[in-house]
């Protein structure tokens, strides 16, 4: 097993500047993944790690070992990882069990343990009636799932993932995720997977690495990125995240603050070392709002828009204050309101954004 | 479920080279591809500028300015340009018919139409003269005859003019039609929107569209048409009409004490003048290139109550290029003495006896042709995989510059090649003690550094068809370099490097340029031949010779077509 330590890592192509010191540690066994939109260079960060690509500064370590630095490498085929590639990279001339085994063939394991150890990959993914299949005669998923087989043979120690998702119909998502899963618990490997799709990320990992425009803005638990994102960036792109500005914050001193977003006093969470500050930006998500309740003091907003969601109604409200911020929250289906009407709104929970460092 | 962590794959045992293969590989390629392609090359243009150490420009004045060298450059750049032009014409035609109508029967028509570029063009000069000579039996059996005694008809300026250009109006063909299968139907369609007429389609948007290739067309064409020895040497040479290419070819017969250098100056000048077409050529062909997005479907245009009458042109035009020298030629290779009849009477297999069986120098001419051809395929083939490996996934100025070389030895006449290798091996090699001139090393040397090219575009086009997960997948299973070149990517180009395999087989098989100043009474090669013994007036036996290599052409084309479904489109340029 191995861990992943990742300190100041810096990629440029030419004058694009792709990646800025990014920094992380990921623990032996873990399953983390890394979430960005697209460009921001996850991509580079993975070639990195795998060692496609050399770093302009930085080092990356397994297990300790340094395997990038600016003067060492150690190339690809010696890091003894497997990848999941997007397009899942199976070799067309060989069969799905040569495929499998390509590994342990290069490693010049006996005959007798290598079909062992491709029959156990196959019948952990479900593939044993395919193993002399050709690649191209296979549908999508089963694609995804030889590739990961490859990984499980190898019993790689980290194993990398980059959108792996990206080519499958949405129906078949789910159930590759449940695959995902039971890969990780059969392999014990280390896992980096590489999502630009927040349920996805937040659905698989232990850990969700955030990254915008080369820098890994946050590195937490899904419930902390929801809960207590770092930075506005992070508040907007997580669980359908609103950012409004507040005013007057105090931090009571033991998490929790008050503050007045768009003129209404409210109770919010807030970092433990947060003191008082004249304007914040509040995240917040659509759970947290509703229509204020008799005697309540709420804002006043204007429903814009409405969309049937499935047993309720999606709501999009705009204050006057604010004219920009969409208020997006939840109305039951027998909300008797109608577009353009005037409501009141209250906010029962948000996060205080960090001041940025 | 549990799986262990074994951890075997760090300790695998590793033997470590102090430097890793790809360096040693990529050196070795420098080395061949310099050594090669491009050293040679600057010998020759040494010799040219300073043929006794130090710069000579008087020297280079007083050979250039003579009246037989200018005769001879005025002559070559007339054929050049004139049958160039034809080739534009019948090629452009071609490609429109072909990609644009819904002409019927085009795989056949395609196959029929590139044949004359696969034929070697010496025999297809030896076909076209035997087709109209005063005794041609095929004119006697159309009730035609030309009068006997006077000149030969092709032997003129005007007979190469036309042979060079339906030799060369394939590569037009190949070039047009490219561009316009790249052609977006969506253009042509907002064009028929807007309610043009076809025609007014095809010289108002098709073809003004397809520029670049028709351009790049005709650069081929002309490059080909300076280059080419077979047809001007068979026409030209009789007909007393002399081009560069001849003239380089008799100074080497001539072999005087100036003979090298001055036969580098004039390879010097075809070489630039080559080098100036393609680059004239490219700058006309990029300029307002224009580049649009969409998606390229198949057009196919009605011809409508034309297309009978069109189809019926089409093939005769077939006819009488092809079907008619060819079956003169077959004719005269089956009678004895050229000029009979062919009757059941005079029909014999007597030639092809002898050419197989009997003279000795045909058949070991035969067996060091076949022998330095397949060596060069297969060198080419395995040196392209690498090449192209780098080039497609590792460009660096380095590899770049290789295939710049590699590019440049093709395009450059392949007599320049000759005499570029003449010049550089003619002193005994370094270490070795001996020299490879007039041996079949210095002909295999030559091959290896004109088809490299050839062979190394077929295999790119394999590349480009991998993707590059494909070989990441196998380094992160472990492999290293040339575990995966074995074990994934040559099986994942093969189909392409084949081909190309094919393709540089049948190109050194027919080549004469190369090889006709470096073939000698220790090393002969089959294109050659057939001058000698038509020279030698052996026309019957040099018909058979011809015949013979026809036949070895149409079989390796046939052979590539049956594995096409396994090839990227347009490696086989006989392929519709
Ligand atoms: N080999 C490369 N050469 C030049 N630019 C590159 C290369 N690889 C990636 N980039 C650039 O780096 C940026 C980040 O790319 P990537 O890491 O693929 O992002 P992501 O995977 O997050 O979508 C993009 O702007 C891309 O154009
Ligand atoms: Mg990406």
């Amino acid at each position: 097993m191995a861990d992943i330590a990742i300190s100041g890592l810096g990629k440029a192509f030419g004058a694009n500047r792709v990646l800025t010191d990014v920094s992380m540690h990921i623990r032996s066994g873990e399953f983390i993944a890394v979430l960005g939109p697209s460009g921001c260079g996850k991509t580079t960060l993975l070639r990195l790690i795998a060692g496609f690509e050399r770093p302009d500064t930085g080092h990356v370590a397994f297990a300790g070992q340094t395997v990038s630095s600016t003067a060492h490498h150690t190339p690809p085929e010696k890091r003894d990882l497997g990848i999941v590639f997007q397009n899942y990279a199976l070799w067309p001339h060989m069969t799905v069990a040569e495929n499998v085994g390509y590994s342990l063939k290069v490693v010049g394991l006996s005959t007798d343990e290598r079909k062992r150890r491709v029959s156990e990959a196959l019948k952990t993914v479900a593939l044993t009636d395919f193993a002399d299949r050709r690649p191209s005669d296979l549908s999508g998923g089963q694609r995804q799932r030889v590739a990961l087989s490859r990984c499980l043979a190898a019993r790689n120690a980290i194993v990398l993932l980059d959108e792996p998702l990206a080519n499958l119909d949405v129906h078949l998502r789910a159930a590759m995720e449940d695959e995902f899963t039971r890969f990780h618990q059969a392999s014990g490997s280390t896992m980096v997977y590489i999502t630009h799709d927040q349920s996805e990320a937040m659905t698989l990992a232990d850990r969700v690495a955030v990254m915008d425009a080369g820098r890994l803005v946050q590195f937490a638990a899904p419930a902390t990125l929801y809960r207590e994102p770092a930075t506005e960036m992070v508040a907007a792109f997580i669980g359908e995240g609103i950012v409004v500005p507040a005013e007057d914050i105090v931090a009571n001193g033991d998490g929790s603050a008050r503050a007045a977003v768009l003129g209404v006093p409210v109770s919010l969470r807030c970092a433990s070392g947060e003191g008082a500050r004249k304007r914040a930006r509040i995240g917040l998500h659509p759970q947290d709002i509703r229509i204020a309740g008799a005697g309540e003091t709420g804002m006043p907003a204007r429903i814009k828009r409405l969309s049937y969601r499935g047993g309720g109604f999606r709501a999009e409200a705009v204050c006057e204050a604010a004219p920009q911020t969409i208020l997006a929250f939840d109305l039951p289906e027998q909300a008797p309101i109608a577009p353009g009407a005037l409501v009141s709104l209250a906010i029962g929970d948000g996060w205080v954004i960090p001041a940025a460092a | 479920m549990t799986l262990a962590a074994a951890d075997f794959a760090r300790e695998r045992p590793r033997r470590a080279l102090p430097i890793a293969s790809e360096t040693w590989v990529l050196v070795a390629l420098g080395l061949f591809v310099m050594g090669l392609s491009f050293a040679p090359l600057l010998r020759l243009a040494y010799t040219a500028i300073a043929p006794d150490g130090w710069p000579d420009a008087s020297r280079l004045a007083e050979i250039l300015g003579t009246r037989q060298v200018f005769t001879a450059t005025v002559n070559t750049l007339r054929v050049a340009l004139f049958s160039t032009l034809l080739s534009l014409v019948v090629g452009t035609l071609a490609a429109t018919l072909v990609a644009l109508t819904d002409m019927r029967g085009k795989a056949l028509w395609v196959f029929a139409f590139i044949l004359p570029l696969m034929i070697p063009p010496q025999v297809s000069a030896l076909a076209w003269v035997q087709a109209f000579s005063p005794s041609s039996p095929i004119l006697g059996l159309l009730g035609l005859s030309l009068p006997a005694g006077g000149r030969h008809p092709l032997y003129s300026e005007a007979g190469i003019v036309l042979l060079l250009g339906i030799y060369n109006s394939p590569l037009v063909f190949l070039s047009v039609r490219a561009a316009l299968r790249r052609l977006p139907a969506e253009l042509v369609e907002a064009g028929q929107a807007a309610g043009a007429s076809q025609t007014r389609l095809l010289f108002t948007i098709i073809l003004p569209l397809a520029r670049a290739g028709i351009f790049a067309g005709a650069a081929l064409a002309f490059v080909s048409s300076i280059g080419n020895f077979g047809i001007q040497a068979m026409l030209g040479i009789p007909a007393r009409f002399p081009t560069l290419i001849t003239l380089i070819y008799q100074k080497l017969n001539s072999f005087g004490p100036s003979a090298l250098s001055d036969m580098a100056i004039l390879a010097m000048l075809l070489a630039v003048l080559t080098i100036v077409g393609i680059t004239l050529a490219g700058w006309l062909g990029s300029r307002k290139d224009v580049r649009v997005d969409g998606s390229a479907r198949p057009l196919a245009l009605r011809l409508g109550l034309a297309r009978l009458p069109i189809e019926i042109v089409a093939w005769a035009t077939l006819v009488a290029t092809l079907v008619l020298p060819l079956s003169a030629l077959v004719t005269t290779s089956l009678v004895k003495g050229f000029g009979q009849k062919l009757t059941l009477a005079t029909l014999t297999i007597d030639n092809y006896a002898s050419a197989l069986f009997r003279q000795a120098a045909i058949r070991e001419g035969f067996f060091t042709s076949l022998w330095l051809t397949i060596t060069t395929a297969l060198v080419l083939t395995g040196l392209s995989i690498f090449l192209a490996y780098f080039l497609t996934w590792h460009r660096s100025r380095f590899i770049r510059v290789l295939h710049l070389a590699s590019e440049l030895a093709y395009a450059i006449p392949g007599i320049v090649i000759g005499v570029a290798m003449i010049l550089f091996f003619l002193k005994p090699l370094p270490l070795l003690d001996f020299s490879i001139y007039g041996t079949v090393w210095i002909i295999l040397a030559a091959y290896l550094a004109n088809f490299l090219a050839l062979s190394l575009r077929s295999t790119l086009g394999g590349f480009a068809q991998i993707d590059r997960s494909l070989e990441e997948a196998a380094q992160v299973a472990g492999a290293g370099f040339l575990r995966r070149m074995r074990d994934i990517i040559a099986p994942l180009v093969a189909p392409a490097a084949a081909a190309g395999a094919i393709i540089v087989f049948m190109s050194a098989l027919n080549e004469i340029q190369v090889s006709i100043l470096l073939v000698s009474s220790k090393a002969k090669t089959l294109g050659p031949m057939i001058v000698f013994l038509e020279e030698g007036g052996s026309s019957t036996l040099a018909a058979a010779v011809g015949c013979l290599m026809v036949a070895i052409v149409l079989v390796l084309m046939l052979t590539a077509s049956a594995f096409s479904r396994f090839l990227p489109r347009g490696v086989l340029p006989w392929q519709n």
